[in-house]
């Protein structure tokens, strides 16, 4: 246990009102990876900072599954602020050698990839040609 | 006579304050402005914890409270502004124009129904409807009917005018102007109440979106019979019965992004209630309630969550709700939550219920502003802990919701309290205040004449009428044996019939009177002041209701209902032809107050009531002046106790009114309201004490504050470390000079909750150590930042403004963690090492530490010497050994005995702040007692025959207002007039019919039945006999 941890984390822009957070679990329950899996609980994430569990969080690929939507920020009562955390468990986590350097921006070229895909198939749809089953990602693994 | 008190609010804080000040004997203008008393609690369904009629429990204090001499209301009225300063404020009101005259209106109804326009009844928060025309309420008081001046079409476009038609008594004025006018006032009480939170506070909750989303107060008139869906749960989209039902507490309470991170206090315990109720209305029905933290830290509102849990069927899933989507099918939803510890979670329901806070409404905050009137931050009234229900703006107090979240007992309590600070501005004058005596009327004698009873039926408009045939119910009536004179009246409620009444009891020299129409709940004492006037002892009427239990149940069966009015007026002619004329008696009063107890609540309760001018004797046990409170550092608002306690003790011991009994113990305690005598044992020591030394001193009543004690921890290794101490001792370490275990190499600290409170054999919450622990954790954590501490808890109870305590505390970096009952920290000592073990519940680790210092919220506990007490005063304590309150909703410092009233620990947990409240609420209380100087008894109370009495004790046994007792040396039972309330109960029990009730006499009511029961020749037009 790394009691320094949640301080740790305070003293970094975004991190600051990490110990606010009252466990209601409104990011969790807002969260649209929370609703794809299971094991995404931003909730526990805090609680396990809160407590000092370092090493497991920082080691853990979940900081990486945040699709920084922010909507754990609007439903947040307290203000936490979890996407600003995850940034900051991040900087962290890259520091401390859990991961390479350059994953953040890596998985920010492969976002703006999907994201361009999706404005291309909203693209065609909208015009009438195909509609959004033609792409189904799942049909494509079959 | 004393100076008048001005009451803004007509809800149940303004009427208790309005009643208190009233019955002290001070002239009371109470102010309203919608057309009705009766505020909020009159559109609650039921009440928490016990599930009362709120209406039921809540009318007959309005009926009292508009009734009395005293106070006069004026309703639809509002405040404009307040010039002078206290004892000689000049208070400026307008009152709206009702276009309806409250004189001559009679409520009857009769215009109601024929209104062309329908408008939002805001009564059922707008989800029915009623004419432009209307009462407030079905129970309206003043019951006077009201123009919605921006709807009616004859003020607007002088169309219509169908109601003025309609009217039989002249009462509709369509040119009633707006009146401003100006009273003078000694004191004011400000008691305006508070809003609901708009349901679209939390917009992800899409309460306008979707209609299935209401809100609490919604929900209480869904609830409701009298309410827009007849008291059935069905949905506004379908009608369809719920079988699914969420309720969502905090919703936009705790909230920073509404910008009220306090705390409702209220929500989770009426949430509670909601699910109780909703599971009586449908058996099967599912409720689920979402929470943080159930906050059921009141008065008996554990065992009530411990009841809720325990009904299947009702599940607590501890997640907020971030949103409502619609559902899967059309008006269902989906509920975005966690489930429970873990993760994600949704789940769909047909209806859901948004627990909304309380908020002072944008007028409520702006008149305070105007009045010169403090607020804080969230627009309530600014209020001084140490000096509760004073505002910032000397003579003006606060009472109920405007002074923060807070529940009914609470404000009633505000209310008493409020009413004896505001009466020491009214200059009473001890001697000649309040005096009430027997009224020296001298009745007619009756008992030699024969029997000649009169029958008054009324029409009520068509309310009975319209049903029931009246005058062939007058014309068979006229033939019953005894009866002299039969008559039907359109409307015997107003002035000309009762002076009717009062003509024929002259003319035909009546000596018993009927009166068959409405209920005698409202309208007995109106009649009977009728006959009274005539000359006639007004105990030889009897009512019957015709209208609530004929035409109104009836309405389908007219002949049925034709012939059940004439059977009800045949059983009262029956009864009352045996009355016997009652007069009520008069007891001497003693005018002082008996104060047990020296800590902050009896010294706070004797201070007002000696500035109220009443004489006081005050007693402790101990030499020491200062209880409990001496102990403390600071407030939970972080303000040093001490320079406050040592103030009020110099006030105490300065006050020319009070006499202190430092030392004295209580031996004996005998007498009744208004002649309480208490044997002391003087600080004598025993070797040299005779019983001349003992001290007698008597009262008219007595304030039970004898305060509460700490509970000495079994566990957590408190009894064998000298690291483990509890959070009353941690506050004497911190106040002390030299502090011995908060030094600096103490670096780890763990507080634990709950210890000894919310468990199996003490199921109630001690309600001040959440908020305690935050005050000494943010405390040391102020002062040395580097220290680590650790709060482990079950439900943080950070009630009301102490959420802002509990957010500053998180903030600063203090630790949580909860712990569930059934696992709770193992705690272990090895030298002088400390382990503590936990498992922390959301990510179900194991996490050890070694605390330097391991701090526990210890249970409050009733004094030992409580029973004992109890036993002297003869009124009981409740399950967990604290004084029991008379009602927990509308009687919270009034014991179950007269004249016994309680302040502080000895009646249950609470902070100090609620003591000096509390204590000044016993203070008014106590006040409406001291003011006369004479009790007046019942007329209908129990009588013994002491020829037949056996004195075998059974009425004793019964009783449960100790009014009657059997004297071993007469060997017969004594009926206390003064406590007897005419319940029953003692000539249910006695087995030679030795008691009987007077009002209620055996025969009398023998006979009632008999008539019932006998078989009626008599034949009716209609076919109506059965």
């Amino acid at each position: 246990m790394n009691k320094d941890f949640k301080q740790t984390i305070k003293n970094r822009p975004g991190g600051e009102n990490l110990s606010l957070c009252y466990s209601c679990g409104s990011c969790t329950a807002t969260c649209p990876v929370s609703e794809q899996v299971e094991d995404f609980n931003p909730r526990l994430i805090i609680k396990k900072s809160l407590l000092g569990f370092s090493e497991e969080v920082l080691s853990g690929e979940e900081i990486w599954q945040c699709i920084q939507c922010r909507r754990c920020v609007s439903a947040c009562p307290q203000n936490v602020r979890f996407a600003d955390i995850v940034r900051v468990l991040r900087e962290l986590a890259v520091e401390e050698g859990h991961f390479a350097e350059d994953l953040e921006e890596r998985l920010d070229d492969y976002d703006k990839e999907v994201l361009r895909y999706r404005l291309e198939i909203l693209e065609e749809v909208l015009a009438g040609d195909k509609d959004f089953e033609d792409f189904s990602l799942k049909a494509g693994g079959d | 006579m004393p100076d008048p008190v001005v009451v803004v609010g007509g809800g149940i804080a303004g009427i208790q304050a309005a009643t208190d000040l009233a019955e002290m004997g001070i002239p009371v203008y109470l102010i309203e402005k919608s057309p009705s008393l009766g505020g909020r609690m009159a559109q609650l369904d039921k009440t928490f914890p016990t599930n009362d009629c709120s209406t039921c429990i809540l009318a007959p204090k309005i009926t009292s409270c508009y009734n009395h001499e005293n106070v006069t209301t004026y309703t639809m009225t509002e405040l404009i502004n307040v010039e002078g300063e206290p004892g000689n404020f000049r208070v400026r009101l307008k009152k709206r124009p009702r276009y309806v005259d409250e004189e001559k209106c009679t409520g009857c109804g009769d215009c109601l129904d024929k209104c062309p326009v329908s408008i939002s009844d805001e009564y059922n928060m707008g989800m029915s409807e009623y004419g432009a025309i209307h009462k407030y309420q079905p129970q309206a008081v003043p019951n006077v009917a009201a123009i919605d001046a921006s709807e009616c079409l004859k003020i607007n476009e002088d169309k219509c005018g169908v109601c003025e038609k309609i009217c039989n008594f002249d009462a509709i004025e369509y040119k009633q102007k707006e009146k401003k006018f100006v009273v003078q006032a000694a004191s004011i009480i400000y008691a305006a109440g508070y809003e609901g939170f708009s349901g679209d506070l939390v917009s992800d909750y899409g309460y306008k979106k979707h209609p299935n989303v209401v809100t609490s107060l919604e929900y209480e008139r869904i609830l409701n019979a009298a309410g827009p869906t007849d008291g059935h749960v069905i949905r506004q989209t379908d009608g369809e019965e719920v079988e699914n039902i969420a309720f969502i507490h905090c919703s936009g309470s705790r909230d920073r992004r509404t910008d009220k991170n306090y705390c409702s206090s209220v929500c989770c315990t009426y949430s509670i209630k909601h699910a109780l109720i909703t599971k009586e209305h449908i058996k099967d029905v599912n409720v689920d309630l979402y929470y943080m933290d159930i906050r059921t830290f009141g008065k008996g509102f554990e065992r009530y969550y411990n009841r809720a849990q325990e009904t299947e069927g009702v599940n607590f899933i501890r997640s907020r709700v971030s949103e409502i989507e619609p559902g899967s099918n059309p008006g269902d939803l989906k509920l975005k939550a966690t489930d429970d510890d873990n993760g994600y979670c949704e789940q769909e329901y047909d209806m859901v219920v948004l627990a909304s806070g309380l908020e002072p409404t944008q007028q409520v905050t702006d008149s305070l502003q105007k009045l010169k009137v403090r607020t804080n931050k969230y627009g309530f009234v600014d209020m001084d802990e140490f000096n509760p229900l004073s505002t910032s703006r000397p003579g003006i107090f606060g009472c109920g919701v405007v002074n923060g979240p807070r529940d009914i007992p609470e404000s009633v309590m505000d209310a008493s309290g409020a009413a004896a600070l505001a009466g020491q501005h009214a200059v009473l004058d001890v001697k000649d205040m309040g005096v009430e005596a027997a009224g020296d009327q001298e009745f007619r004698v009756t008992q030699n004449e024969r029997t000649r009873v009169g029958v008054f039926v009324c029409h009520c408009g068509t309310n009975i009428a319209g049903v029931i045939d009246v005058e062939e119910v007058k014309e068979k009536a006229a033939g019953i044996p005894f009866v002299e004179h039969a008559e039907d009246v359109k409307y015997l409620c107003s002035s000309d019939s009762q002076d009717l009444i009062g003509e024929r009891i002259k003319e035909h020299n009546l000596n018993r009177i009927v009166v068959a129409s409405c209920t005698p709940r409202t309208h007995e004492p109106l009649f009977m002041d009728a006959i009274a006037e005539a000359g006639l002892n007004p105990y030889l009427l009897e009512m019957t209701n015709i209208r609530d239990q004929g035409s109104w149940v009836h309405k389908e069966e007219p002949e049925k209902a034709t012939w059940k009015a004439f059977e009800l007026i045949r059983a009262g002619v029956a009864r009352v032809k045996n009355a016997l004329p009652l007069e009520r008696g008069e007891v001497d009063n003693i005018a002082r107050a008996l104060v047990v107890g020296g800590g902050a609540a009896g010294l706070n309760a004797a201070r007002e009531l000696a500035n109220l001018g009443f004489p006081v004797s005050l007693v402790e046990r101990e030499e020491e002046l200062g209880g409990h409170a001496t102990s403390l550092k600071h407030s939970l608002e972080g303000r040093p106790v001490k320079p406050h306690l040592d103030r009020l003790i110099a006030e105490v011991k300065g006050h020319e009114l009070i006499d202190i009994y430092a030392g004295h113990e209580i031996k004996d305690i005998t007498g009744f309201v208004g002649n309480y005598k208490l044997e002391l044992i003087p600080p004598v020591p025993k070797e040299v004490r005779s019983d001349k030394d003992l001290v007698e001193i008597e009262g008219g009543v007595v304030i039970v504050a004898t305060g509460g004690q700490e509970f000495e921890p079994l566990e957590y290794s408190y009894q064998d470390s000298e690291q483990v101490i509890t959070q009353l001792e941690l506050e004497e370490e911190l106040s002390s000079e030299n502090q011995s275990l908060v030094r600096d190499d103490c670096e780890e600290i763990y507080m634990i909750q709950c210890v000894g409170s919310r468990e199996e054999d003490r199921p109630y919450c001690s309600r001040i150590c959440c908020s305690q622990a935050l005050r000494n954790a943010v405390h040391i954590k102020e002062n040395h930042p580097d220290k680590d501490i650790t709060i482990l808890y079950r439900e943080m109870r950070s009630y009301g403004y102490y959420e802002d305590l509990y957010r500053k505390a998180r903030d600063l970096g203090i630790n949580f963690s909860r712990y569930e009952v059934d696992n709770k920290p193992e705690v272990s000592r090895k030298g002088d090492e400390l382990t503590l073990k936990y498992e922390e519940p959301l990510s179900g680790k194991m996490i050890t530490a070694k605390p330097d210092l391991l701090v526990l919220a210890a249970a409050i506990l009733p004094r030992e010497d409580n029973l004992t007490l109890s036993q002297m005063l003869k009124t009981p304590l409740n399950e967990d050994q604290f004084f029991l309150e008379a009602h927990v909703k509308l009687r919270p410092v009034d014991s179950a005995t007269d004249g016994i009233f309680l302040a502080g620990l000895a009646h249950g947990p609470k902070n100090l702040s609620e003591t000096l409240a509390q204590s000044r609420a016993a203070a008014g209380r106590a006040a409406s007692i001291l003011s006369k100087e004479y009790l007046l008894t019942q007329a209908t109370v129990a009588e013994v025959d002491e020829e037949l009495c056996i004195a075998c004790g059974d009425c004793e046994r019964v009783c449960a207002y100790k009014a009657i007792e059997v004297n071993e040396e007469e060997n017969v039972a004594e009926v206390n007039r003064v406590l007897c309330k005419g319940c029953g109960n003692c000539t249910g029990v006695c087995r030679p019919h030795a008691v009987d009730l007077n009002g209620f006499l055996n025969q009398q009511i023998i006979d009632e039945i008999e008539t019932l029961l006998a078989k009626d020749d008599s034949e009716f037009a209609k076919t109506g006999g059965v």
